[in-house]
Order: C-alpha cells, then structure tokens, then sequence
C-alpha cells in the first residue's frame, strides 16, 4: 500500500529540486551579508554582482539557446570578444556614429550565426566542431583588427553610457538582461516557436514528422545565439571603453555553467530562461562572497568548472528523479484499480 | 487451468524455480508473491499485459535489481539474497532483450568472445581460436553466419541469433528472450523458432515473453499468466484456448470487431502506375471509411506506401491522386497540408520527444497562429479532453511522455493525428510492443476513424493485425502489389501465401 509520507517526502524533495538553486542563492546571499557586514553587504557590493554579471547572462542566453534545439555553439565567447573589439574599433578607430557602429557590429554577429548554422545546417558538420572551428577564425578576425594590440582610441561618453548609464539608478545592462530574458521567456515558453524549439532538441525527427521545419529552427538558433552574443560583445565594449582580443575566452565556462546549472532548477530537466539568470547569479554571488572571504584567484576557473561538471551530473539525475515518481505515481493507479 | 495440479507435480525436474517472489516500489507492490517455474527442454510463454509485472519478475531474476522477498535457484542451485548479474551467468541463465545487446562495429566472432572470454596465445588475442569458438558457436545453431562479419550489416534476425549463439557459447541452461521477434519478419520468424525447438529438444529450457499469440501457440508449451503482480493463470498451451489466455491476461472478456467488406465505390486515394525506389508500377485505390492493411515481408515496398504519402520518398514516375487533383508532398509539411496524418513505426525514436510531457507531445506543433499565446491550463485542459477520449492511462497531461507504458504512449501518438480527424492517416506497426487490451482499443480507435469518414492505412507486417482490423488488405511482393483481398478473404496464411510466393 502507498505511504503517504513517503510521498510527501518525494514532493518536498521535487520542489527543493526545482527551487534549490533559487534557495542556494538566497542562502548565500545572507551567509556572506552575514560574514562580511562592510564589505558584502552594502548597496554597492549588490549592484556591482548584478551589474558584472550582465554579460556572463546574455553569454548564457546565447548558449542555452542552441543547447534547446539540441546542439553547441562553442564560438560564442569568440563572436562576444570580436563584437567588442569591432564596436571599439567602429567608434574610436573609424570615429563611426555610435549607432551606426552598433547596428553594423550587431548585424556581423548575425552574419557569424548564419555561417555556423549554414555549416551545421546544410553541410551537416556536427556543432560541437563546427563552432569550435568557426570559433578560432573569429578569434584570428579579432587579432587581425587589432593587430594583437589592446585599441585605447577615446570613445565618446554617449558610447560608454550604453553599460555605464543608470537610468533611475537601476544599471542600464540589468534592463538589458531584463528585457532580453522576457522575450526569450515568453518565445520559449508559450509561444509555438518555442514549443517547436524544445519539440526539435527532444527529438528531431519526431518533430519533422508533425510538420516542423527542424532545419530553419536549428539556423534561428544558431543566429539568435550569435546575436546575443554580439549584443553581450557591445555592452562589454561599451564597459570597458577599450577593446583586446584577450578579453572574452574566460566567460566561455560560466556562461555554459550557467546554462546547466540553469537546466536543473525552475523547469528541472529542461533549458530555460528564468533557470538560467538564477544559476549564473547563484554562481556568481558565490564566487564572490568565497573571494572576499580570501578565496585565491585560481579559485573562480576551479569553482566555475566544477559547477559545470556538477550540474550537467544533477540535471541528468533530475529528468531520472521525475521520470522515477511518475513511474511509481502510474503504478498506483494501475495498482488501485 | 489456474494452477493445473500436473504443472505442480513436477517439481523434481525444476530448471528454475521461483517461489514467493515480491517487489514493492515505492510502496506500490509490483509482484506480490509470484511462483513460476521453468523444466528442462520446454518453451514456457511468460504473458501478461504491460504493468502486469513481467518485466519486474525479468529483472529480479537478472539480479539488475533486489528482491523484497522470495526464493529463486537455477538447476538446484538457490541464488543468494541479493544476487548480481555475474552470479545469474554463473549458474547459466542467458538473457536476450529487444535491444540485443551486440556491439554493431564489432564482428561476430568479436561480440561472441566478449561475453565467453578472449583466448589468449602467449599473453596475446588468439585470433583464429576466437574464430573457433565463433564457429562452433554458430555450428550448434546450424546457421550459415560468417563470424568474420560486422554485426551491423547483419539482418535483425541474424543478430538475435548471434546473440543466442553467444549465450549459448557459455553453455547456458535456461534463455529468457524478452519480445525476440518484434524486429523479424515472418521467414526470420521462421528460423528462430526452428532453433529455438532444437535448442529444447537438447534440453535447454527457453522462457519466451510476447505480445503475439500466435507465437507463443506455435512455440510454447506451458504458459504463466501475470496481472497485476500476481499470477492468474499456469496450463499446458495444449489445454487452453487462445480465448482463455486472452480473458486471463486482460482480466474482462474481450470482443473482437466485426470485419465488414467495403466496396471501393468513390476512390478518395488514389495510386496511379506509381514508381519508386522502392516501388514498381503500383496501382491501387483507397476510399474514405476504409481500414486497409498493407503488407509484405522486408524489401517488398509496403513500407514505401505510406513513405510516398508522408513526402519520405520521392515520387520517380506515375502520380498520386486525392479527390482527383494530383498529390506530390515534398516533405511532412505538404503531405499535413493535403489532409495526411502519419504514425511512424518506432514510437520513442521518431513518434516522440519523450523527455517532453504528453501534453506537449499532442501538441508538438501547435497549429496556433506565430503570436499565440499558448496558456498552460487551457492546453492541458484540451489535452485531458484528449487524453479521456483515448483512454491514455493515466490521463494526466503533465507525465512525462517516457514513463508511459507502450500501449498508452502509443495512443498518445494516435490521438495526437485522430484529435482533429484527418482524412487519411497512415499507420506503421500501429501495435508493435503494445499489449493485448491496449490493442484491441487502438484497433477499435481506428475503427472509429474510419467510421468517421477517415482513409485508414495500416501498413504493418503484424499479418494477425490486418485480420482482426482491416476490411481491405494489400500484399506487396518485390515492388508490386500482388493481391488485393476483401475482408471475407483476409486471413494470415492468405496473406503470408501472396507474400512469400514465388512470381
């Protein structure tokens, strides 16, 4: 006979599952705002985490979207650091009207999308490679602009404004962050588009086979995700005023993190939007608060890699968690009858 | 018949024998104390209906997970309480799966030495005794199989028998073969079961599972009947009728449809000296209101019906008409747009995304237009709706489309075509892994269908299917249509006669 505190139990454990990461950041939140009253705690300690890590969420964005249509895109940190470099360079080295740079950066970050999805698409590369390779030639593009050197040419304010702004002293890049993840969450939560996305990353033929054209939604990822980053490569030009072709590898990791760890927790078991901006900031607060205990700098490579091995293991064990009580939730019913 | 005092009684010449045998999950029981035994040198058919327990009592005996309770030993043997897999190989029980478990990149001879060990020649791979053994192996089961071949390019049936071969490599006493044939067609049907008689005859005992009654008639000798975790029914196949089984694994008695001849008087569908790759000048007419079986052995272009309908096949010569105007879908999106719903064959692998939840596999593209909402509660009200209709157990929109029993996912996926009444709908192995109750309703679903004004196509090589379903069969032989029967003349050895005879 079914106990019912053994369901109870399994109930608490499936909402802890869904909202543990939330709470993680949460916990940790106040943990470190304990710990470090003078430092941690203050307004501008929160609005520099929410402000930094603006750009790791849209590096997210563009990761998890492929990741929904079930493939990589490995180039995005390359499209975010050569979208930088361009930004800088349209302004300070073209003296571009600034809007005219970004709309010009912007569409080359589409044009990246669409090679990578031509090449995975049509030429049936798997993306794993592809992106890696179209990767390393964005990164040579980016070297060849600069010539390797970092470009310092002045930028005027109206540029720099775009991340620095603060527009009723909410940082402009979190309305940015804001924005994209509302369209990204209602596009992929309750519109057909996004049904058709989940429907060709769960499984490609079936989703032919009800009449969707996979191969388009596969090429609209690939260059949403390249767009994203190009939007993530403006805003970090924007920040730093300066462009070098160094910048932009290191956030490959906690971008991917994110997404997974994202996958674990609001709709466990599924890549998704609100999931990710809570894993990113969760990784983020983390990363911080150890660092201002005195964590070391080596710290922040060894704690996002291990985040991302963990949570690829935990979202793996969610599916088969909820795939586990439904199989027994069905065996009551047929059981009771 | 439940229980039969002689099946009793020979409790001397046990090969298995499991008693008391039970497994609660998670509070649910799904076996509750569960006897079945197994002689020497007899084929005793495990049935049951998906739930029933079957697999549960496979897995138990296959030390893949522990028992709760109860005793099983193997030729005198008794297994210790929480045996593992080595130990089941030990005492030689053999298991051979659906998915058969050989590496498809490796040969023969490689995959039969990976489970009876590698001989070695001075610390080094011996490679020609390994084709020894590989020789031997095959020898036994009298079959021609070069073991220097690749598995992948064997024949499914091929392949279950080198996965028989290899159990048998290791002297197993006892094969459990979990739905062997649900890949084969009929003529490896054929010479499966022409080995697995000899295999008996040498003493070896064979636990078969499967759907197909027809089958388990041909084979078995003793059958155990499992419904809801308990046993309901031990006979000799010889003292029970295919009624009796039936009623003992469903639990109700089950009525079969009528077969009503339907006259071909208003051609809906049409195929006009059609060519394919597959297909050599076909012609042949369909009507709405019609059940009509299409079948044929591997290779024959049945397949390819359905194939050309759904734009999975190009079209090289002839054409294909609907109410008269000509019909040439280039892909699923045209062959939706005239009217065609499709059912592939492999239900996980093409029919869904099964990580997805069952409301959202019915509507995996929404027909709403690029800016509709779609809201979670009225979906899923439609979706339960649906799901109500179709009988889906449970009829909760929100499971996970993987945790659905064969019969009930498999209705899922028709009721995803059948919701909104297409005018044909093509269907491939409609029931193939499905159990007997959960087959009777598909059957009766489309029967519905087509009543309902719907050209139903069954292109199946289940030739028993087309008898309980069908009011029209076609028989495909080498690229052409070689009958086309009434209902009054579809039985499975007409329809096994014009598949496999000679031109």
């Amino acid at each position: 006979m079914p106990t019912p505190e053994r369901d109870v139990v399994g109930a608490a454990a499936a909402q802890l599952g869904r909202y543990g990461i939330l709470v993680l950041m949460v916990s940790l939140l106040v943990l470190f705002s304990g710990l470090k009253p003078d430092s941690f705690a203050t307004f501008n300690n929160y609005r520099a985490i929410l402000d930094n890590q603006t750009i790791v969420v849209l590096l997210a964005f563009a990761a998890m979207t492929p990741l929904i249509v079930g493939q990589f895109d490995l180039s995005i940190a390359s499209v975010l650091s050569l979208s930088h470099i361009l930004v800088v360079g349209f302004i300070g080295k073209s003296h571009m009207n600034v809007a005219l740079a970004v709309i010009l950066t912007l569409f080359f970050a589409l044009v990246y999308g669409f090679v990578n999805a031509i090449i995975v698409v049509k030429c049936k590369v798997d993306a794993f490679v592809a992106t890696l390779a179209t990767g390393s030639v964005i990164g040579g593009i980016g070297l060849w602009y600069t010539e390797g050197k970092t470009l310092y040419n002045p930028v005027p304010k109206a540029f720099t404004d775009i991340a620095r702004g603060r527009p009723w002293g909410i940082p402009a890049t979190a309305i940015y962050v804001f924005v994209v993840a509302l369209v990204l969450w209602v596009v992929l939560s309750s519109l057909p588009v996004g049904r058709r996305m989940y429907a060709t990353g769960g499984n490609r033929r079936a989703a032919q086979l009800t009449g969707i054209r996979t191969d388009r939604y596969l090429m609209a990822a690939f260059m949403v995700s390249s767009f994203l980053a190009g939007i993530a490569g403006v805003v970090l030009g924007s920040r730093l005023g300066t462009a070098s072709p160094a910048t932009g590898s290191t956030l490959l990791l906690p971008a991917f993190a994110g997404a997974f760890l994202g996958a674990t927790t609001i709709r466990p078991g599924r890549f998704n939007v609100v999931g990710t901006v809570v894993a990113v900031y969760a990784l983020s607060i983390a990363i911080s608060g150890l660092q201002q205990l005195g964590a070391p700098v080596w710290f922040e490579p060894v704690f996002n890699g291990s985040a991302l091995a963990i949570s690829v293991a935990l979202s793996g064990w969610a599916v088969r968690l909820r795939a586990e009580r439904a199989k027994s939730r069905q065996l009551k019913i047929l059981g009771g009858e | 018949m439940t229980n039969d005092p002689e099946s009793q009684s020979h409790t001397g010449d046990e090969l298995l024998d499991i008693r008391g045998i039970r497994k609660v999950y998670g509070g649910t029981v799904a076996l509750g104390g569960v006897d079945f035994s197994v002689r020497s040198g007899e084929i005793h058919a495990l049935l049951g209906e998906n739930g029933a327990g079957k697999s549960t009592l496979v897995k138990l005996l296959a030390g893949i997970e522990p028992r709760d309770g109860g005793s099983i030993s193997v030729g005198g043997v008794t297994l210790g309480e929480s045996h593992d897999p080595q130990d089941v190989d030990d005492v030689g029980v053999a298991f051979i799966h659906q998915q058969i478990g050989l590496i498809g990149d490796m040969t023969v001879a490689e995959n039969i030495a990976l489970v009876s060990g590698y001989p070695k020649r001075v610390g080094l791979i011996d490679w020609s005794a390994v084709a020894r053994v590989a020789i031997v192996a095959l020898q036994r089961m009298s079959v021609d199989i070069d073991p220097r071949e690749v598995v992948a390019n064997l024949p499914v049936s091929a392949q279950s028998i080198v996965a028989i071969a290899r159990a048998l490599a290791r002297d197993s006493k006892l094969l459990i073969l979990d739905e062997p044939t649900a890949t084969l067609t009929v003529a490896e049907v054929a010479s499966l079961f022409t080995i697995l008689r000899r295999l008996r005859d040498e003493g070896v005992g064979i636990v078969l599972i499967s759907h197909r009654l027809d089958e388990v008639r041909a084979l078995c000798d003793r059958v155990t009947v499992l419904r809801d975790g308990e046993v309901v029914g031990v006979a000799e196949m010889s003292k029970i009728s295919d009624d009796e089984v039936i009623e003992l694994i469903v639990g109700r008695r089950v009525v079969g449809l009528e077969r009503i001849d339907t006259t071909a008087a208003d051609p809906f569908l049409e195929f006009i000296g059609v060519r394919s790759r597959r297909l050599r000048d076909v012609s042949a007419c369909f009507s709405r209101g019609e059940v009509v079986g299409v079948t044929g052995l591997v290779g024959s272009g049945h397949t390819e019906i359905g194939n050309l309908l759904f734009g999975q096949a190009p079209l090289v010569a002839g054409r294909i008409t609907i109410a008269g105007g000509d019909f040439r879908p280039a892909d699923p999106v045209d062959a939706i747009k005239g009217g065609i719903g499709f059912v592939p064959g492999d239900r996980n692998g093409e029919g869904a995304a099964v990580d997805l939840s069952v409301r959202e596999n019915l509507y995996l593209n929404p027909k709403e237009g690029f800016f509709a909402l779609l809201r979670r509660n009225p979906e899923a009200r439609r979706a339960r709706a649906t799901l109500d209709r179709f009988d889906v157990r449970p009829p909760e929109p929100e499971t996970v489309f993987s945790t659905l029993s064969g019969g009930n996912s498999q209705k899922v996926v028709l009721a995803r075509w059948l919701a909104d009444q297409p005018e044909v709908i093509v269907l491939n192995d409609p029931t193939a892994a499905v159990d007997i109750g959960a087959r009777h309703e598909i059957h009766r679903m489309l029967r519905m269908a087509a009543d309902a004004g719907s050209l139903v196509i069954v292109i199946t090589s289940d030739m028993e299917e087309i008898e309980q379903v069908c009011n029209r069969a076609l028989v495909c032989r080498a690229g052409r249509v070689v009958a086309d029967l009434r209902a009054s003349q579809i039985s499975v050895s007409e329809l096994t006669r014009y598949s496999l005879e000679a031109a």
